[in-house]
């Protein structure tokens, strides 16, 4: 992604978000910038799909992914998860923006001068804590450990916290086993405007992106409620895979290839993602390949059984299963 | 106590806590004593109370301290070696008294002879200097190598697959791993410090090196990374915790658990994806013309240097090969 693009959604998001908190009357206001402690909860409705259901298999479409990152993908089985070593490996830091779930940021000030020397993000269900350092100190050297957490430093730029996260372990970058490397990091914003947050993310893996991947996160400040800043315990129990096997697909023999094209008719190129799959512009080289289906069979804007047009609150679309696509933009 | 006193008292206070403690800049100490920057490349990490890892002296070198004295986990290289001792001495005045070694490479044995000088040996025999244990076979290879006597295994194992030790508070396993990265593989394993040295199973920067000329095989390099995860235990069942067994390779990054089951699902797909070809009686040169790493290159491979992508998939083949025919 070029820097004018990622200048481009930084203000958008911005602005958005002003916008958003210019509605809210003053006294919900807290005083701005510098203060982002609180339980945060997101808008389940905004990229629903992805967050809540999850993606479908294969489903790579708008993420910059090379050539390697396109592999790896391809060769992932979903019962690689049922391994005793893998159930309870939590998601890297990224997973803040992926994943479902709010946070609880709690500030730990220096006793004596009152500044903020970090910013704790609580864990999640199977996200780990991170700490953001405002205390200057350096990143580790390359020998260090990679945590499940990552390390992360950050800088006020006026009302935005920007921060620069290294030390990651390998993981996900969509909800479908597509991953990224441990040589990723990123670079986040929080910008927060009275009780709404957004958490924009540029994620940057030199092996499986060839562009950084941006992605945002909308959030609420809860005044009546406190979200924990610890996931539950994980309990490591045999899921029928045997430890120390690898379960994979050999090269061109993954079976979920053309599942995108037969659920939605979105083309096997562009299901495969990159970074083209990621700009405005692809939609009309994808428009004479793009077929689109008679019905829409699932994931179509609303829960299971839900209203028409979808839940109450939640996302706008084309009602329960089996209803019509809405037209292409 | 008057109030004045009371005031007086709490001013010194401030003033000592501002200028000792503060809270932040206390962190930040406790995380460079962590890990030190030594110069020309060198570091020290802190990995628990009593063990540190020394990076930079060829190898990663494992050093475990207590009332019994010093215990090395591998030697680093030659050009290193006047440099480890001089560390130690800043780290400890406990004499040296074991050095294990991982395996017979240059990097790992190089400075067998004079760090062994500059220590002492628990037991009262032979030559008094510091004990280098190893699997019999590094024993083998260095006196076929033409190394000084000096720097061979003075304690050499054969008759098990494991040698106990119990020193400096802690049992100590060496487990060696037949036909890895080479036939003579250890792998150190601290209980109670909780840190397992991995030797060249694991190779951070590039595809694990299967040594064929010294008898490495691509089965036994993925049975040696499952034993390591088998031993290796993440922070569960609270996940919250940035805890859990350390495990300490020869080249790159300390890692967790986690990381090896990343390292050895990569291994393990590329011997698949090899051994289908094979299957289908693909030859070598067809094999590395499918481009069986594909997904793993960029991390792991290289097309210069002393182990190329190139190399790792012939030694797979090979390896496999092998194997095949000892079978028929």
């Amino acid at each position: 992604m070029t820097p004018t693009r990622i200048r481009i959604i930084i203000g958008v998001v911005a602005g958005f978000v002003g916008v958003l908190g210019a509605g809210r009357p003053a006294f919900a206001q807290i005083a701005s910038g510098s203060d982002i402690a609180g339980s945060w909860m997101p808008f389940a409705h905004e990229d629903f799909v992805d967050r809540i259901p999850g993606p479908e298999p294969l489903d790579w479409t708008g993420l910059p992914l090379s050539d390697e990152g396109r592999k790896v993908g391809l060769s992932y089985s979903v019962s690689r998860n049922s391994t005793i070593e893998r159930q309870c490996a939590l998601h890297p830091p990224q997973y803040l923006v992926l994943g479902p779930f709010g946070i609880r940021i709690t500030a730990e000030t220096d006793p004596f001068t009152g500044a903020t020397v970090a910013w704790h993000v609580g864990a999640w269900e199977d996200r780990a804590p991170t700490t953001i350092w405002m205390d200057g100190r350096p990143h580790p050297s390359d020998n260090a450990p990679h945590t499940r957490g990552g390390f992360e430093t950050g800088k006020w730029l006026g009302n935005t916290l920007t921060t620069h996260t290294t030390h990651i372990k390998a993981g996900i970058i969509r909800r479908n086993g597509v991953q990224v490397s441990d040589q990723v990091t990123l670079t986040t914003h929080y910008i927060r405007n009275g009780d709404l947050m957004t958490v924009l993310m540029f994620i940057d893996d030199p092996v499986n992106l060839t562009e950084p991947h941006a992605i945002s996160k909308d959030f609420r400040l809860q005044q009546e409620t406190t979200l924990d800043s610890t996931g539950p315990p994980c309990i490591i129990t045999y899921e029928g895979t045997d430890s120390n096997s690898v379960a994979h697909y050999l090269p061109g023999k993954n079976p979920l290839t053309g599942e995108l094209f037969k659920t939605y008719g979105i083309p096997r190129e562009a299901a495969l993602g990159g970074a083209e799959t990621m700009y405005p512009e692809y939609r009309k080289k994808l428009k004479a390949a793009y077929v689109r289906p008679e019905k829409c069979p699932h994931n179509c804007g609303g829960l299971p059984g839900g209203p028409p047009g979808g839940f109450p609150g939640g996302p706008r679309g084309g009602g329960p299963p089996g209803a019509p696509p809405p037209p292409p933009r | 106590m008057t109030m004045r006193a009371i005031r007086y008292l709490l001013a010194v206070f401030c003033v000592l806590g501002v200028a000792v403690v503060p809270g932040g800049q206390q962190a930040a100490l406790a995380q460079q004593l962590d890990a030190q920057t030594l110069g020309d490349g060198m570091e020290l990490f802190r990995v628990r109370s009593n063990f540190y890892v020394l990076t930079g002296a060829g190898v990663n070198i494992g050093i475990q301290i207590g009332s019994d004295g010093v215990v090395l986990v591998d030697a680093g290289d030659a050009a290193h070696a006047d440099r480890v001792i001089a560390e130690l001495k800043k780290l400890t005045p406990r004499l040296i008294r074991y050095i294990i070694n991982t395996n017979g490479d240059a990097d790992h044995v190089g400075g067998n002879e004079k760090i062994a000088k500059a220590g002492k040996s628990l037991v009262p025999a032979g030559d008094g200097l510091a004990t280098i244990l190893a699997p019999t076979e590094v024993t083998l290879r260095l006196s076929l190598a033409g190394y000084p006597s000096g720097a061979w295994p003075t304690e050499a194992f054969i008759e098990t697959l494991r040698r106990d030790m119990h020193l400096n508070d802690e049992a100590i396993e060496v487990l060696h791993q037949p036909n890895a990265h080479t036939d003579g593989d250890s792998l150190v394993f601290f209980r109670r410090s909780d840190v397992l040295m991995a030797g060249d199973i694991i190779d951070m920067r590039r595809f694990p090196v299967i040594d064929l000329e010294h008898d490495g095989s691509i089965n036994g390099e993925i049975a040696a990374l499952n034993r390591i995860i088998d031993i290796a235990i993440p922070s569960v069942p609270l996940v919250s915790r940035e805890a859990g067994t350390v495990v300490v390779p020869s080249h790159g990054r300390l890692l967790q658990e986690i990381d090896v089951v990343e390292y050895r699902d990569m291994v393990t797909v590329v011997r698949d994806r090899i051994a289908s070809l094979m299957k289908e009686g693909k030859s070598l040169a067809q094999v590395k013309a499918s481009n069986p790493t594909r997904g793993y290159t960029k991390r792991y491979g290289s097309d210069t240097g002393s182990w190329t992508t190139d190399m790792f998939v012939e030694a797979v083949f090979k390896s496999l090969a092998a194997e095949r025919s000892k079978r028929r």
